[in-house]
């Protein structure tokens, strides 16, 4: 089987102005609609539909006359075939998730949708994947065999203990009840392809622009006393029309398992900064390549997708999927990824105080926690294919089904139900 | 420390003084601002004599210091989780208060039945607690303000309701002035009193008020701003009344053991409900006797799991002791394992209600209702009390368990088309896990509120007229 891709479908584009209330509105009435009908698509991870206000800038202007949507979907394969799918399984919710943005064509014409999504797709400055190379269908199939293999445990059981057998016996007991399912279904069982390779001279990549690395540090001790200067004279951003919007996120969090985030925040202006933003974006991208493959991001193992995207208006927007509780998603960038994070955060509007670019800032607990919040942006419709399935179940799951296909020895056997 | 200035509470748990009686107050149509002027002596700072016959604390919810005169720009500066309440459904969706636990069942702390202020009142025995009570309730009536009384306790043998000895993990705070017992992990001063450094080598965020007229005649920290420093020497009090049902636990267990065609029922049903919490019923831990209840030795909190137990097949990684604090057993070392989850600690007050059920694993219920009211200090709600609920003993991934929640406080869990998730216990063992199903809700939330626990200058502050 050949390796299947995870990439990022980022469309940004603007909604004609006075319509995005109803649209605001179509959007959280269809949440559930949509939510079935992407449940059809077999390419589709993780989904959103989100309107992007206008927001403020450093001096206090409004970026952006009109509200935009943004569209993104973390997907397997081509895009072309992608869209394809999207389009059969939305089919006509597409036109009312779409309603008012300007240059949509209706979900009649593949190509012309094709097109649209096109010529509006945003690259994504950074883009980290946790399970790569495991397809929708295969993450699906993954979590069917193991709840097989567990519901013929319970058949060999007596209350909660498994009856008497050795491990191997057991194991090969749950390989036949594993084979059944996968030929009915079709289920993909043993190993996978995934297309995880070693990619060599991690940190000689970090390096290859060694001479802006040097002047994006050398710079900074100017920019952040420049920084320090504005957050002297600027009013306070934590406005009660901020906290007012908060207080809606938080009411939308922790329904499942999974949460969806959508952070957006004006660019500081001038040069230094967009220059810098893109220095550090290479070198985490870079740093963090090796880590990312083994479903962590800078240390941290429950986010699924995350990728940072600059808007061409310098307002950089971060969506992330992630496992667990905000409180718990924030407490591990503060305490496993504070340097990463601050590398290409402390670039945006508000941030906690930094120094020499990566210390201090997201370190700075209380402060970065409600500057994410006051950033955060209420998503309209969040969808996931898996929404029961952490990162660490998804990477089980396959390891369970590897085994599960294998040839195995007591060794093996017991390795497989140590999984269980 | 200004120990002079904090409540008492804040260091002590006050076990010379097993008697106690909670008094959750309401203030519409009194005069609450009279009243404490009036019990404002009565209240146990951290330097008062061990020996004095009473304790008496006091802390107030948001709407509390509303009646007495903070204003929305002085609750804005305090923890938004605090001012919101806990019956709030952004609060009850953190802390999984749904379904059976939703606020609307509470018999308090609800939008409907909101309470200003809990006064705890603390005595060696029952008559000194009914006298002084007497005397208490005589005054607040006088006041016009409404109450309702509870007597809470450590019980005499020092077990609570489901017959386990409990309250063993407690974190040492520096400055407290405490004696440190072996195994306690020490915390900074900022993760339980507010304005000083916390874990994180920050100052904790000072909640503020305005000044009011007899301000400047206490010796009180001025922000900036000119607004005092309200919160100074405070710290957020958790008050959750939790009812047991001790007879379901132990049928559960029963059941459990028979199903499992166990030789020695008692044993087996003794087993698994240790097996859920962590302790064998004296306290002792799993990873130090997995197999069957001995003698406590010294130091009932001096153990971690990482070293003892790397694949939770003496202690189980879903027991209610692990759940709560896991000490090393995240991370890529235990040392950094020790120093995430010690980011989240909360000193614990928690007593009694209700009489014991007799008998030794009974399973037979009296219908007299009987539980816990849970008392937790911390400076963070959300980062403490509130991500130990969440993330640790609601989270249904915990440790890389798939399914299941904590299995005596874990919550009710729907799904999407809201069918309830049946309730599971994993036991990991050789060759393969045991589940149990099924599990009974045996812990019902009954009420609870966020309170502020005020030093004592502050305390005199709420007492200064604007008016």
């Amino acid at each position: 089987m050949s390796v299947v891709r995870q990439q990022a479908l980022t469309v940004v584009a603007p909604v004609a102005r006075g319509s995005e209330a109803a649209l605001d509105q179509w959007l959280r009435d269809n949440k559930r609609a949509l939510q079935r009908a992407l449940a059809r698509s077999t390419t589709t991870h993780f989904a959103r539909w989100v309107l992007l206000p206008p927001t403020p800038s450093e001096s206090g202007q409004i970026i952006g006359d009109r509200h935009l949507m943004a569209f993104e979907t973390n997907f397997d394969g081509e895009l072309q075939d992608h869209l394809a799918d999207l389009r059969v399984s939305l089919g006509s919710m597409l036109d009312g998730a779409f309603a008012g943005v300007e240059g949509y064509p209706g979900a009649d014409d593949l190509a012309a949708l094709a097109a649209f999504c096109r010529g509006h797709s945003l690259r994504a400055a950074a883009f980290f994947v946790a399970h790569p190379g495991l397809s929708v269908p295969v993450v699906h199939g993954d979590a069917a065999l193991k709840l097989a293999v567990e519901s013929r445990l319970g058949e060999l059981s007596h209350g909660a203990q498994v009856e008497g057998h050795d491990a191997l016996t057991l194991a090969r007991d749950l390989q036949h009840t594993a084979l059944t399912l996968a030929q009915k279904d079709g289920l993909a069982l043993g190993p996978v392809d995934r297309g995880l390779r070693e990619q060599p001279g991690v940190i000689a990549r970090a390096f290859m622009r060694p001479f802006a690395v040097i002047v994006a540090f050398l710079l900074s001790p100017f920019f952040e006393w420049r920084d320090e200067l504005v957050r002297r004279r600027q009013p306070s951003w934590n406005t009660p029309e901020l906290r007012a919007k908060r207080d809606g996120i938080g009411l939308e969090e922790d329904r499942v398992d999974q949460n969806g985030l959508t952070h957006l925040v004006a660019m500081k202006p001038g040069w230094y900064r967009s220059f810098t933003l893109g220095v550090m974006v290479h070198l985490v991208t870079a740093l963090s390549d090796a880590g990312s493959l083994i479903g962590r991001l800078g240390g941290i193992q429950t986010i699924h997708f995350a990728r940072w995207v600059l808007l061409p208006d310098a307002r950089l927007l971060f969506f992330s999927n992630y496992d667990g509780s905000w409180e718990a998603y924030l407490g591990e960038f503060v305490d496993k990824a504070s340097m990463g994070l601050t590398m290409i955060w402390s670039n945006t509007i508000w941030y906690p105080k930094t120094r020499f670019v990566l210390f201090q800032g997201a370190k700075d607990e209380e402060a970065f926690k409600a500057w994410t919040r006051a950033c955060q942006v209420p998503t309209q419709v969040w969808y996931s294919a898996y929404p029961t399935l952490s990162v660490g179940d998804v990477l089980r799951n396959a390891k369970v089904r590897e085994l599960l296909g294998q040839e195995l020895d007591v060794a093996g056997a017991q390795k497989l139900l140590a999984l269980l | 420390m200004e120990r002079a200035d904090v409540q008492g509470l804040l260091l002590f748990a006050y076990r010379q003084h097993p008697r106690a009686r909670i008094y959750l107050l309401k203030f519409a149509g009194g005069e609450p601002r009279e009243w404490l002027r009036r019990v404002l002596t009565d209240i146990t700072s951290g330097a008062e004599e061990r020996d004095a016959k009473f304790r008496f604390n006091l802390a107030f919810s948001a709407r509390g210091l509303a009646a007495l005169g903070l204003d929305d720009e002085d609750l804005s500066t305090f923890q938004r989780e605090f001012v919101q309440g806990m019956a709030h459904p952004e609060r009850s969706n953190v802390l999984g208060d749904r379904y059976s636990d939703d606020p609307q069942n509470w018999q308090w702390g609800s939008a409907a039945e909101a309470v200003d202020a809990a006064a705890l009142l603390y005595a060696h025995d029952q008559d000194d607690l009914s006298e002084r009570g007497a005397t208490l309730e005589k005054l607040l009536e006088k006041f016009g303000i409404g109450f309702r009384a509870e007597d809470i306790a450590i019980p005499d043998d020092g077990r609570e309701h489901f017959g386990f000895a409990d309250g063993f993990a407690q974190p040492f705070v520096r400055g407290s002035g405490r004696r440190r017992q072996p195994g306690d992990e020490r915390i900074a001063t900022g993760e339980l009193v507010l304005g000083y450094t916390n874990a994180y080598g920050k100052v904790t965020e000072v909640p503020t008020a305005k000044p009011r007229r007899g301000t400047r005649e206490h010796p009180f920290p001025v922000s900036g701003g000119g607004r005092v420093s309200f919160g100074y020497n405070g710290s957020y009090l958790v008050i959750r009344k939790l009812r047991q049902d001790v007879a379901g636990f132990w049928q559960y267990c029963w059941d459990a053991a028979q199903a499992e065609q166990a030789a020695d029922l008692a044993e087996r049903s003794k087993l698994i409900a240790a097996r859920m919490i962590g302790r064998w019923p004296n306290g002792v831990p799993l990873v130090e006797a997995p197999d069957a209840e001995r003698a406590p030795a010294a130091g009932l909190n001096d153990f971690r799991f990482r070293e003892r137990d790397p694949d939770g097949l003496k202690c189980p990684f879903g027991a209610h002791i692990r759940r709560a604090y896991p000490r090393d057993m995240f991370g890529d070392d235990a040392k950094e394992g020790l120093r995430d989850a010690n980011l989240h600690r909360i000193v614990r007050r928690g007593r009694a209600y209700g009489p014991k059920l007799p008998g030794v694993m009974p399973r037979q219920d009296d219908g007299i209702e009987r539980g816990l009211y849970f008392m937790a200090l911390n400076a963070n709600l959300r980062r403490q009390f509130e991500f130990i609920q969440q993330t640790w003993i609601n989270s249904c991934k915990f440790a890389g368990l798939s399914a299941e929640r904590d299995p005596l406080i874990g919550k009710e869990a729907f799904d999407f088309d809201d069918q309830p998730v049946p309730r599971r216990f994993t036991v990991q063992a050789r060759p393969v896990r045991q589940h149990y199903e099924g599990l009974p809700k045996v812990v019902q939330v009954r009420g609870g509120e966020y309170f502020f626990l005020p030093g004592l200058r502050a305390l005199n502050y709420l007492c200064d007229g604007n008016d």
